[in-house]
């Protein structure tokens, strides 16, 4: 079932009877790609220096879908996102975005950083962390307010909203960056490796959170992570990066039944056999 | 700064300020070549100069040690924070007028006012310096049955050290600045009198070349003093390595 | 350890004995230049509610507060611009280096002669003596503003001026309040410099007037004031910054404990 996606056309073909366990990909004849990514680059610096890290990467991803991007600690995967968000300007290839060729931070795509505690301003109250983008954008105080109030009670920080993210856990500041991602509404959340550092119980809260999240919203999700178990748990489709120079080393489809549930997913036959796929083709690039 | 000085060269050619304000830089460079060649001048900042380095030695010698003890005494620590911190809102040269009728104008006055100025934030500093100790590193000394002296020594002392560096430069700089004010305001010896009397005789492009002597001697100072820190904190910094 | 009500009140005790020690000591002083702190405070009392209070007291302060309001405007909009683009800072550095270190008292004729004594002499001096420091804290905290932060403002849309307002100043704040205080200290300085060397107007002008009048009374009186400017000028500040920087306390507070 690995293809890689410049031929994801097949993809789509081939998986119509997994399609089935997706309740937003009833029809495989409508899908529309919301990201592309085609040939991408990234060189950092020059010269004898240069730091070749992604090299000639493509990919695409649905509207709706859930993309786990998996790969080793330094291969790019937060330089692929930063591509994506439009922070940064990749050496060669390009991005598009509902359409959109990407020069810029494009308007449909919110980022979950990989380090909240850089992420949250100190000097906002949760709410303010929030609702700062919806403000930006000249939502009214009191609109832009219910919005913000709702996103923290969508992620069970009902009751926090005048506290700073400093008086708060980690997890619950991770929550709060989701929150704003989750109030910003937009088509396509990127989230970069949003659980690395939460101990292992709120780490599959949080996991839930997300799933329900998107199944409530309809976004699209890329989700980044280096962890194996987290990628195919979360995953409509896995993608394994190689280490530096980095491309797309494998494509597969997930085709795990929706709910998904933290003891019963990872006892599917289906789930074993992903895992050890990924981490195979993992440890065979060393 | 090639752009200022043209500024400044074409502001007084093309009239903008009258030349009898604001000399020409070439005028003022003119004056500056002949007054290098003047005597008074170098006393002058001999004058300045050494009331300043006397000042600045005894600040050192009462301030940093009295300001690390704060460390070993925390009763010394609380009567002597909020008094340093209010006496050190008190602009230093508002003592000026009472300390001539003591002293007069003579270079005690300097030394003293220099005294007065410098000792605050050099204190502050040092204190803050000895109360901003890692707790960690602390414990892991006792724990391992470090005396309390030797804490102070191997532990307090080099993490205030930075602090103390801050509190020099500022109390250095500062120091200048009321030192040269001194004579200045009063008139006597130093390098403030001259750029008064070269005011009073009318010869503006030589009060602008003494300005000028000032700035530079601030800059040298100042720069001597980077140059200090940076040493001396390398060697912490690697002493700190090797530890 | 010493109980915590000894330490406060040492720390509150101590500078409130050493001026009762004052007081006492200098009670029925008969040295020509330390009087009665009693027949000073007394003096006080009369110099400045005569004329000396619109004469020279309303003139500094006023003279103060525009020197510094201006300082404040000119330098942190610069000082942002310097932090945001190093060749600005390239470009500018040698000169701010040196003007930095002018001694401001050795400038003061320049002032004296371009505006003569008075209100445009004063304020340009505290204006130069204060720009400095507020300026270098300025280009100091914009450039060591997180980038993360500025990142995270731009993907959720966020155009430069508006991650200027919502990120990079209120970020930028500590290290400005920062300068803010060490300019306060030196314009007020400033201010007692430029009335003392004009001589016409101002508390400074008071106080040395004073003292070439050998009024040793209003001399001390003079200091008193000064004395006390300086401490309501720097109380106001730390006011103001316990509210605006209220939220960095806490965050320093929680960042110290957490690791
Ligand atoms: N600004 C930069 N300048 C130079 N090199 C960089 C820069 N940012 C990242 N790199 C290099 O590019 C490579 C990819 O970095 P990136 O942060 O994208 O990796 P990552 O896959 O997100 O790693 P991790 O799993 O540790 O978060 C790394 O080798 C890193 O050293
Ligand atoms: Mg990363």
């Amino acid at each position: 079932m690995s293809t890689t996606t410049n031929k994801s056309g097949e993809t789509v073909m081939g998986n119509v009877d997994d399609s089935d366990f997706h309740p937003i990909d009833q029809h495989p004849a409508a899908r529309e790609r919301v990201v592309e990514v085609s040939g991408l680059s990234v060189v950092y610096g020059a010269g004898s220096d240069a730091v070749h890290t992604l090299k000639d990467l493509t990919f695409s991803v649905d509207r709706g879908e859930l993309l786990c991007i998996v790969g080793p600690s330094g291969c790019g995967k937060t330089t692929l996102l930063k591509s994506v968000c439009g922070l940064l300007v990749p050496t060669s290839g390009s991005v598009t975005v509902a359409g959109h060729a990407v020069d810029g931070p494009p308007p449909e795509v919110a980022l979950v950083f990989q380090d909240y505690t850089r992420s949250l301003m100190p000097w906002k109250t949760v709410l303010d962390n929030v609702i700062f983008p919806l403000r930006a954008k000249r939502m009214s105080r009191a609109e832009s307010r219910s919005v913000g109030l709702q996103a923290l009670d969508q992620v069970g920080l009902g009751g926090f909203e005048s506290k700073y993210p400093w008086q708060l856990s980690g997890g619950m500041q991770q929550r709060v960056a989701i929150a704003r991602g989750v109030a910003y509404q937009p088509e396509v959340l990127l989230m970069d490796e949003p659980f690395a550092s939460v101990d292992a119980q709120t780490r599959a809260e949080l996991e839930d959170l997300v799933l329900e999240l998107r199944r409530n919203l309809g976004m699209t999700v890329i989700f980044v992570t280096h962890d194996i178990d987290e990628s195919v748990y979360m995953g409509d489709r896995v993608i394994v990066l190689s280490s530096r120079p980095t491309t797309v080393k494998e494509n597969l489809e997930v085709g795990l039944p929706v709910p998904r549930d933290q003891v019963f997913t990872k006892q599917e036959p289906e789930f074993v056999r992903l895992r050890t796929d990924i981490a195979s083709s993992i440890r065979s690039q060393h | 700064m090639a752009l200022a000085l043209t500024a400044w060269q074409s502001l007084s050619m093309t009239g903008v300020v009258s030349p009898r304000d604001v000399p020409s830089f070439t005028a003022t460079m003119r004056a500056l070549a002949s007054d290098v060649q003047n005597a008074e001048l170098y006393t002058s900042i001999g004058h300045s100069v050494s009331a300043w380095l006397i000042g600045i030695a005894i600040v050192l010698v009462v301030a940093v040690p009295l300001g690390l003890l704060t460390a070993l005494s925390r009763p010394l620590y609380e009567a002597m924070l909020f008094t340093v911190e209010g006496v050190r809102t008190i602009p230093s040269i508002a003592a000026l007028p009472v300390l001539v009728f003591i002293y007069g104008i003579s270079p005690q006055l300097t030394v003293v006012l220099v005294i007065f100025t410098a000792v605050w934030p050099l204190l502050i500093q040092t204190m803050a310096g000895a109360h901003d100790v890692d707790p960690i590193s602390i414990q892991t000394a006792q724990v391992y049955g470090l005396s309390r002296f030797q804490i102070f020594r191997q532990v307090t002392l080099p993490s205030a050290l930075p602090y103390t560096m801050t509190g020099i430069k500022i109390a250095a700089n500062i120091g200048l600045i009321v030192a040269i004010a001194a004579s200045l305001i009063v008139g006597g010896e130093g390098l403030g009198a001259l750029i008064v009397s070269a005011a009073g005789a009318g010869r503006v492009d030589l009060m602008y070349a003494r300005i000028v002597v000032t700035g530079l001697l601030g800059l040298g100072v100042s720069t001597l003093l980077v140059l200090t820190e940076r040493r001396i904190l390398r060697w912490h910094s690697s002493q700190r390595i090797g530890r | 350890m010493t109980s915590p009500v000894v330490l406060r009140t040492l720390r509150f005790g101590t500078p409130l004995g050493l001026l009762a020690f004052w007081w006492f000591w200098s009670n029925g002083s008969e040295s020509l230049y330390f009087p009665p702190l009693s027949d000073v405070l007394d003096r006080f009392v009369e110099v400045w509610t005569g004329p000396a209070f619109r004469n020279d007291l309303v003139p500094s302060v006023v003279r103060f507060v525009v020197g510094f309001a201006l300082a404040l405007i000119i330098a942190i909009p610069l000082g942002t611009a310097f932090g945001l683009s190093s060749r600005l800072r390239r470009d500018a550095l040698p000169l701010t280096e040196f003007s930095r270190s002018l001694p401001v008292a050795a400038i003061v004729p320049i002032p004296l002669l371009a505006f003569g004594p008075g209100f445009g002499m004063d304020v340009s001096l505290i204006l130069f003596s204060a720009i400095f420091p507020i300026l270098l804290a300025t280009t100091d905290g914009v450039r060591g503003v997180d980038p993360q932060a500025v990142e995270t403002a731009r993907v959720y849309g966020l155009n430069m001026r508006q991650v200027l307002r919502e990120v990079i100043l209120p970020a930028a704040m500590p290290p400005i309040f920062a300068g803010i205080r060490v300019a306060l200290a030196i314009g007020i300085s400033a201010m007692v410099i430029a009335g003392m060397l004009s001589s016409s107007q101002g508390i400074g002008a008071y106080v040395i007037l004073a003292q070439q009048s050998f009024d040793v009374l209003g001399t001390w009186a003079g200091l008193v004031m000064i004395g006390l400017l300086g401490i309501v000028i720097n109380g106001t500040f730390l006011l103001i910054q316990s509210r605006v920087l209220a939220w960095h306390t806490g965050w320093r507070r929680a960042a110290k404990e957490g690791s």
